[in-house]
């Protein structure tokens, strides 16, 4: 065995190992758990900058491939073990001051090292192994105020992917039957999936990663958590889901989901911008707008999705974290509220702000830019039209924050004692992150000035939009479709769907 | 009647049985015990897969006549089946302990009061 892959998986067994030294240590723990995320995301740029293209794979114990456990190092598991592990670190960061007791930081070790060996797994057992137990966590960290909202959101999100999950395991049941192995290689190799166990896989990944109609426990639970793990759920938990998409592509490409993946994105992406709109809570507007970014990240899910969720994981954590230091200055998550508010805050958070709002709406020389066009190029023509309506959209309902901002800024107030100094540096860390990879990124392509005014002008648009369309009093919040009896009603009729057209269509 | 086919329809009932159970029931409680309905459902698919052949268990006997019996049915989906187990266990029981939470707080298990509750609270917090 060569030493890359002995330490594979040294390193994939180590991740259960360090949550249990941060349990054990008091006072270290959080500076352990620091090391810890620091240490990943020194390799992973070395791997990501320095040896593009990396690809091993292992086996634990030295088996064959169809006997052993099969863990594999590509590229997008670089991606996405390299977001995972930079918004970990800002996120310890941001609450190391605040008054968190170590059984948090010990959940959140846990469930990063638990992501890492997700985003390390190659076959469908482990997924579904390491998938539950980011949930099962996820469950605990989302209610770990115990408030009465966040206790209701994480029991909906628990019967839900429960529910999805039974599904997931129905599906590997049967490619098990007809194929005789677990292992993604060995499946996509022989071929032939039976389809009816795709539809099961599919929908069961989809209620993980957050889509319109499939996961509606998203708003709720991302909502009502607090700021720090607000921003892990958003920018990686949902991204888990994603992942067991991306490393499944062998056996769904070719099949006749492939097209529909494709367009739920589409789908996603335009319905998350709408409900947007209608919200006037500040975390609401996040939750949704990460259901439309998901969107994006599903339509490029065969071109090159995982660098687009690398970069949504940046910037949505960077606006979650900034949110949070809105939230505690002017004491309230209502944006009226914020708007005629006496209390003035720091141009400093403004800055910060519009440097994630830029590149969550996809300006040039930020993170998202050159990817988004990206996804976009190998897309048919009314998709481009569409998703240039949504980048106005994007840009208008975040431009409402931003435009509070904007009046609520004092110029006068510069100096970093104002704030907590740790939050400062977890935003400032992942700001210098966006412009860093947002500017080589644009660089590394060749770009022309009509496609540049292309990307600025709907942003633009959508900025004035939002200065000029006063708030709407009331607040639109669909209560019949968070339902959980009229979810799980909405996934009869969609599996019932998707057999439907694979008897009648095909 | 021929038992694989039997029992297969059985697995069927029992899957749609737990389903069918946690889309109707407003009790968070009955849920829950569907949700574990369907679980069981599951996890009896993934031994069926395996019995389809009605070949002995894999467990080697010394020196008898069963010892020379070649075809067994194959370990590993049991192996997998006591994984999912342990993970419907965990699962089931934190969200009973959240609906313990959840009916001190709102004096209810029916889900749409609770709904209703908690959008309200939202709504006045705002």
């Amino acid at each position: 065995m060569s030493f890359e892959n002995q330490f594979l998986q040294f390193f994939s067994l180590s991740q259960f190992l360090i949550p249990f030294i941060v349990l054990f240590f008091e006072k270290k723990g959080k500076l352990i758990s620091l090391l810890h995320s620091l240490g990943i995301i020194g390799i992973f740029l070395f791997l990501l900058l320095g040896k593009p293209g990396t690809e091993i794979s292992t086996v634990f114990g030295g088996w064959q491939i169809n006997q052993g456990v099969q863990i594999k190092l590509d590229t997008s598991s670089v991606y996405f073990i390299l977001s995972a592990s930079i918004v970990f670190f800002s996120t310890i960061v941001y609450s190391s001051q605040k008054k968190y007791d170590r059984k948090f930081f010990f959940l959140i070790d846990l469930v990063y090292g638990t992501l890492i060996n997700l985003f390390l797994s190659n076959d469908l057992f482990n997924m579904y192994v390491c998938l539950e137990l980011t949930s099962l966590i996820s469950y605990l960290l989302i209610s770990s105020k115990l408030k009465n909202r966040q206790v209701w959101a994480s029991l909906k999100y628990m019967i839900l992917s429960a529910v999805g999950f039974n599904f997931y395991l129905i599906g590997v049941a049967m490619i098990y039957r007809s194929h005789g192995t677990l292992n993604l290689d060995l499946i996509a190799i022989s071929g032939n999936v039976n389809d009816m166990a795709l539809i099961f896989i599919i929908v069961a990944l989809l209620v993980k990663s957050g889509t319109f109609l499939f996961s509606m426990w998203l708003p709720s639970a991302h909502s009502e958590a607090e700021i720090p793990i607000s921003a892990i759920l958003s920018a990686v938990i949902v991204k888990a889901g994603i992942f067991c998409l991306i490393r499944t592509i062998p056996i769904h490409e070719t099949s006749f989901m492939s097209g529909f993946i494709v367009y739920i994105g589409l789908f996603t992406m335009i319905s998350g911008m709408i409900l947007a709109m209608l919200q006037k809570d500040i975390k609401l507007i996040l939750a949704f707008s990460t259901m439309s970014q998901v969107g994006y990240i599903l339509m490029g899910i065969y071109s090159n999705g995982a660098q687009y969720a690398f970069c949504h994981a940046i910037f949505k954590s960077s606006i979650f974290l900034i949110i949070g230091i809105i939230y505690a200055h002017f004491g309230t998550r209502n944006i009226e509220k914020i708007k005629k508010s006496k209390k003035k805050i720091s141009i400093l958070v403004l800055i910060l702000f519009s440097v994630a709002y830029f590149s969550i709406s996809g300006m040039p020389f930020f993170l998202g830019y050159s990817e988004k066009k990206l996804i976009l190029s190998e897309l048919p023509e009314f998709i481009k039209n569409m998703s240039i309506v949504t980048s106005v959209g994007t840009a208008f309902y975040l431009g409402r924050i931003f435009s509070v901002l904007i009046r609520k800024c004092d110029f006068k107030i510069i100096s970093i004692k104002y704030f907590v100094k740790n939050e400062l540096i977890a935003v400032l860390f992942l700001a210098i992150v966006t412009l860093f990879f947002g500017i080589k990124n644009t660089y590394g392509m060749s770009i022309k000035t009509p496609d540049i005014l292309k990307s600025v002008l709907p942003v633009i648009s959508g900025l004035t939009l939002s200065f000029i369309i006063p708030f709407n009093n009331s607040e639109h919040f669909p209560d019949k479709l968070f339902n959980i009896s009229n979810i799980l009603k909405i996934y009869v009729l969609i599996i019932g769907f998707f057999i439907a057209v694979l008897k009648f269509a095909y | 009647m021929n038992y694989t086919i039997l029992n297969g329809i059985i697995i069927v009932i029992t899957v749609f049985l737990g389903f069918f159970g946690i889309i109707t029931q407003k009790n968070l409680i009955k849920k829950l015990l569907m949700l574990g309905v369907m679980n069981v459902g599951v996890i009896g698919f993934f031994i069926y897969i395996v019995m389809g052949d009605l070949n002995p268990p894999p467990i080697l006997f010394k020196e008898t006549a069963m010892s020379k019996i070649i075809e067994y049915s194959d370990p590993l989906p049991q192996a997998l089946v006591i994984t999912a187990v342990v993970i419907g266990f965990a699962t089931q029981s934190l969200s009973l302990v959240f609906v313990m939470i959840a009916s001190k707080r709102f004096h209810s298990i029916d889900e749409e009061k609770i709904e209703i509750m908690v959008e309200r609270e939202r709504k006045n917090e705002l």
